[in-house]
């Protein structure tokens, strides 16, 4: 299965994706914050980065440009967590090179299906 | 992060795990979030649906919606949504209630219960109250002349499918003790409606739980936990996202008496767990626990936590595979606890 890092300042709602993608049989490194997502991506080594967009230090597109300029994980696919309606984040994420957006709410069923469907197009096996 | 709306009303709730559904309803102070550490202990063995009650969490917060009844009517909404048959029901304190009443009231559809610091108040009159199965016991299987008023469980109009349930109680009971009115072989008799003889007490309404929250839910949570632990602030959250018109509303009508002939009625496994520390609602006295248990050692089973209060679930390691335990054994009286409160013989 893959490695995932997921960053989202809420703790019960990270909690909550933890546990589910943990379920999903996925390996997964948690952040509280774009800035910590920044630092733990190195040792994570992610298949796949999954984070909210606003977040506290850090905002999910500020971690999502210093993250795409590392050199391992230029290609690395990255969702964004959006509330519904936020077109303009919408926008602002694809300029920071984000590969895909889940829209909230959603269900723990819902995103596990979308990872795997994105884990899938980037050839993550397992995914 | 999962939504539903009824009339338009919103409603949260999160769906997690893999087999047997089991919703979990939180308490006074709590939402979805109160099952966090119970999840991951319950997902690989069942499917979970922790809802945010009406004016709790991160549902929508209309006071209209607040009274017991609605509660009750949005797990019935609910489950009808979700396609749910049946399912074990969790609750905590206030989620407690609405699980026993709707249990009560759907007994098919709610095959066992865990009920957490529920609302078990000894209201004075034990020694002398009538058990309503007794009450039964001693009536005619024939409709008896509507005279009075039913004064025996909280909800105050019993459902079609309680009705029919007490009777065929009632009538098994006389197969096997052998005493009464012998029992019809056939055919069963039909649900009747439930009078109370016109000798049986009227008991006073006795609700602690109003006078509890009169003073908001602050102190309430300070009775939880001491500020600075983690708990303290995270169980803080939740009051802010609560309403507290949502709890008033919800006790507004309890009766302590009524609520523990509520329990009794209950013809599913039952187990109740409550922290012996609790100083929100205090843990069963001996002869409250005497009342729920009579003659129902193999459905009902109370167990105590020591150095535990209000909120096992976050305060006891054990709490998650107990109730795991709870939810899986074939026969809760079996359930092995050091702690398990035991019946007293007289």
């Amino acid at each position: 299965m893959a490695r995932i890092l997921v960053a989202e300042d809420e703790r019960d709602i990270r909690e909550l994706i933890n546990f589910t993608l943990m379920f999903a049989g996925h390996t997964v490194t948690l952040a509280a914050n774009g800035e910590e997502a920044v630092q733990k991506v190195t040792e994570a080594n992610p298949h796949l980065i999954m984070m909210d967009v606003r977040m506290p230090k850090m905002t999910g597109y500020e971690a999502c440009k210093a993250i795409r300029a590392m050199e391992p994980f230029k290609e690395v696919p990255v969702v964004f967590l959006t509330a519904k309606g936020q077109d303009e984040e919408v926008d602002m994420g694809r300029d920071a090179g984000a590969t895909a957006y889940i829209l909230k709410p959603f269900s723990p069923d819902d995103l596990t299906r979308r990872l795997a469907e994105l884990l899938k197009e980037a050839g993550v096996e397992g995914g | 992060m999962t939504a539903i709306t009824f009339d338009g009303d919103l409603v949260h709730y999160e769906a997690v795990g893999r087999g047997r559904p089991v919703i979990l309803l939180h308490g006074m102070l709590g939402s979805w979030r109160t099952w966090m550490t119970t999840f991951t202990t319950l997902m690989p063995s069942f499917r979970l649906y922790a809802i945010d009650m009406y004016g709790f969490g991160d549902s929508t917060k209309k006071p209209d919606k607040y009274t017991l009844e609605h509660q009750i009517a949005l797990v019935e909404d609910f489950m009808r949504e979700m396609g749910l048959a049946k399912a074990a029901f969790v609750g905590h304190d206030l989620g407690a209630i609405v699980a026993a009443e709707y249990a009560r009231r759907y007994p098919d559809r709610a095959p066992r219960l865990v009920l957490i610091s529920a609302p078990l108040f000894d209201p004075g009159d034990l020694e002398h109250r009538v058990p309503a199965r007794r009450v039964l016991e001693a009536r005619p299987a024939v409709p008896a002349p509507a005279s009075s008023d039913f004064n025996a469980p909280t909800v105050m109009s019993p459902s079609s499918s309680m009705r029919k349930m007490l009777a065929e109680a009632m009538v098994q009971r006389q197969k096997v003790s052998g005493t009464g009115a012998p029992a019809p072989a056939a055919p069963a008799p039909k649900p009747v409606p439930i009078e109370i003889p016109a000798s049986r007490p009227v008991y006073p309404t006795i609700n602690p739980l109003k006078e509890l929250v009169a003073g908001g839910l602050e102190p309430l949570l300070a009775r939880c936990f001491r500020r600075g632990e983690p708990d303290f602030e995270k169980v803080g959250l939740e009051v802010a996202r609560c309403d507290p018109a949502a709890v008033t509303g919800m006790v507004a009508n309890f009766d302590a008496g009524s609520m523990l002939d509520t329990f009794r009625l209950l013809p599913m496994p039952t187990v109740f767990i409550h922290g012996t520390e609790d100083s929100v609602i205090p843990p069963p006295n001996e002869s409250t626990l005497q009342y729920l248990t009579a003659d129902k050692e193999q459905l009902v089973l109370p167990l105590l936590l020591p150095n535990v209060r209000h909120f096992p679930m976050m305060e006891d390691v054990r709490f998650s595979n107990l109730v795991k335990d709870c939810l899986e054994a074939p026969d809760i009286s079996k359930i092995a606890v050091k702690e398990r409160w035991v019946r007293r013989t007289r």
